[in-house]
């Protein structure tokens, strides 16, 4: 059943229902597995997945020195010693952005301050989301007041399965007013909406509300990001370019570590969306240990041998 | 009666798999899977971590684990005596030659100087086709009791052997991808296992081999230690496998 929203201080808009094919969608998304990915093509892909990562630390036990070597190895990903050493065919992209909690943020900033590197902040009572929408607002202006460029929200994930979608609805879109000129990106927890049905009507939901990416899962739920639920994802963002000319971003994220799933991903991407959405701005991994395999890759790519992991930086 | 044709399959992470690349051989009307560069990718892949987890457990316990295997391949065959007395042989040794070979070192300095035996990590062994079961065993023994993990290329008519062994280390319970068996040739994965930094060691049965000299051209990379096996006396093959590692702990003022 389609479902009637009214915008705050504006009409009534529909969120369209869709039935997704679950069969047919998951068939589809495993045929993005069976491509065969070689040689330069692969260094490509491998590059521009580097240049799209999210590099992420989300942990109770994250320190001002954790997120700034992190911070660090998001600038040069690899030690640039290292990489002067082994004459690489050509320079390793540093990554998009790194995504740390609100009391990281100061951090980041100062270390990235001479980069391109963006700073994103999960805000509005991650991971649940199940804060009064008062301090969800708070979170997310004292996250962009500290500098950060991005803000990573959740949904209430309890309001939207027992059907209150006004209130969904609004959190993001107020949500969406408190981060001023930062980037939104609004994140489903693909794995607890349950069903296919649910993830499209919630990316609707969400992209209406002014969402400029769409994102997976937190990270903290299993299972998190998979190519199912992304391509669904994908599907609805395609659609909604289609009725309405807006273009919205896709972060897949956590349960992606190596970077033979990314390369599946940005055959998905490039198949469901186009060559347009194969860009840092519209599409994100949202990962920690998938930036090392996707150097090792890259390494083997150019020299032909595995590394080990002692020539990449932990965190 | 029908028959069946069976295909061994490899042991790798502790679950029996084929060929990533499909390919099979027939050797005596059996079907065999031949390894690929990528099967051994994927193997070092799960050795790797298994190596860490299986120096973490006690000694005594990797000791148990090993004589265990010693009891299953007896329950199996009791005619591989020589295999049991191998398994045995190294089961002992696991929580003792720390205590023979580690040392206390007289220095000048206030140090309190010591050195311990650590595991190498992933050691690929490459069986030669020359050799027994038994010589299989104990090369296997050395490597699991200085803590490493292993990776066992089995070639020729031992490829026939890959389900068995297998069988024989699941039941020991030994924690998943410390033991490993692909079927294969290695002069096709040869510079594979030689430049793979994950590999900290190569160990060869077989040194009369133009191949073992091949390997260890190619493994100066990372400095790979590639191991002649065949005339090491017991105890020196599990020194061969272990990395020493000194410590200057400074006492007194």
């Amino acid at each position: 059943m389609d479902i009637r929203i009214q915008v705050p201080g504006g009409s009534k808009i529909t969120i369209p229902y869709c039935a997704v094919d679950a069969v047919g969608i998951e068939e589809r998304a495993s045929s993005f597995t069976k491509r065969s990915i070689k040689k330069e093509s692969k260094l490509e892909a491998l590059h521009l997945a580097i240049s799209m990562v999210d590099l992420t630390t989300l942990e109770g036990m994250d320190t001002e020195g954790k997120v700034r070597q992190m911070c660090g190895k998001a600038v040069h990903p690899i030690n640039m010693t290292v990489e002067r050493s082994l004459n690489l065919s050509r320079a390793i992209p540093s990554v998009a952005a790194v995504c740390v909690y609100p009391n990281m943020v100061g951090y980041a900033v100062e270390a990235l301050q001479e980069s391109a590197v963006q700073v994103a902040s999960v805000a509005s009572g991650f991971p649940a989301g199940l804060v009064p929408l008062k301090i969800k607002l708070a979170d997310v202006k004292a996250a962009v007041q500290m500098g950060a460029n991005e803000i990573d929200m959740v949904i209430d994930r309890g309001a939207f399965l027992s059907g209150q979608y006004q209130k969904v609805f609004d959190e993001i879109f107020a949500i969406k007013q408190a981060c001023g000129k930062a980037h939104l990106k609004v994140i489903l927890e693909t794995g607890e909406l349950q069903t296919y049905d649910s993830i499209r009507t919630a990316s609707w939901l969400a992209m209406e509300a002014g969402a400029d990416f769409i994102k997976t899962s937190t990270g903290k739920v299993s299972p998190a990001a998979t190519m199912g639920s992304t391509l669904v994802m994908l599907q609805a963002i395609d659609d909604y370019y289609q009725y309405n000319q807006k273009m919205v971003g896709m972060k897949p994220a956590g349960g992606i570590r190596e970077a033979k799933q990314a390369i599946h991903y940005l055959c998905m991407v490039r198949e469901v969306l186009g060559e347009k959405w194969l860009d840092p701005d519209w599409f994100r991994f949202g990962a920690s240990a998938l930036l090392n395999d996707l150097l090792r890759q890259v390494l083997k790519q150019e020299t032909g041998r595995y590394f080990d992991q002692s020539y990449f930086a932990l965190d | 009666m029908l028959k069946v044709k069976k295909t061994i399959k490899m042991f790798v992470g502790g679950a029996f798999i084929r060929s990533e690349s499909g390919r099979v051989q027939e050797i005596n009307d059996v079907q065999v899977c031949h390894a690929s560069k990528k099967d051994v990718r994927n193997a070092v892949a799960k050795a790797l971590p298994a190596a860490q987890s299986w120096w973490k457990l006690t000694p005594y316990l990797r000791s148990q684990m090993i004589y265990r295997a010693a009891e299953v391949v007896h329950s199996r065959d009791e005619k591989q005596n020589s295999a049991v007395n191998a398994l045995v042989h190294y089961a002992g040794w696991c929580d003792k030659y720390q205590q023979a070979f580690g040392s206390v070192n007289p220095v000048s300095t206030p140090h309190h100087n010591f050195s311990t035996l650590e595991p190498m990590g992933v050691v690929f062994l490459v069986s030669s086709a020359k050799k027994n079961m038994a010589q299989l065993f104990s090369d296997m023994g050395a490597i699991l009791a200085a803590g490493n993990s292993v990776i066992v290329l089995l070639q020729g008519n031992q490829k026939l052997w890959a389900n068995d062994l297998g069988e024989i280390f699941q039941a020991s319970d030994f924690p998943a991808a410390v033991v490993n068996f692909l079927t294969g040739d290695i002069q096709e994965l040869l510079s594979t296992v030689a430049t793979h930094r994950e590999i900290a060691a190569i160990a060869y049965q077989d040194p009369a081999d133009q191949t073992f000299l091949e390997l260890k051209k190619q493994s100066v990379d990372n400095l790979k230690r590639v191991i002649a096996v065949d005339k090491k006396k017991e105890l020196d093959l599990v020194l061969q496998f272990c990395e020493c590692k000194t410590v200057w702990h400074p006492i007194g003022l």
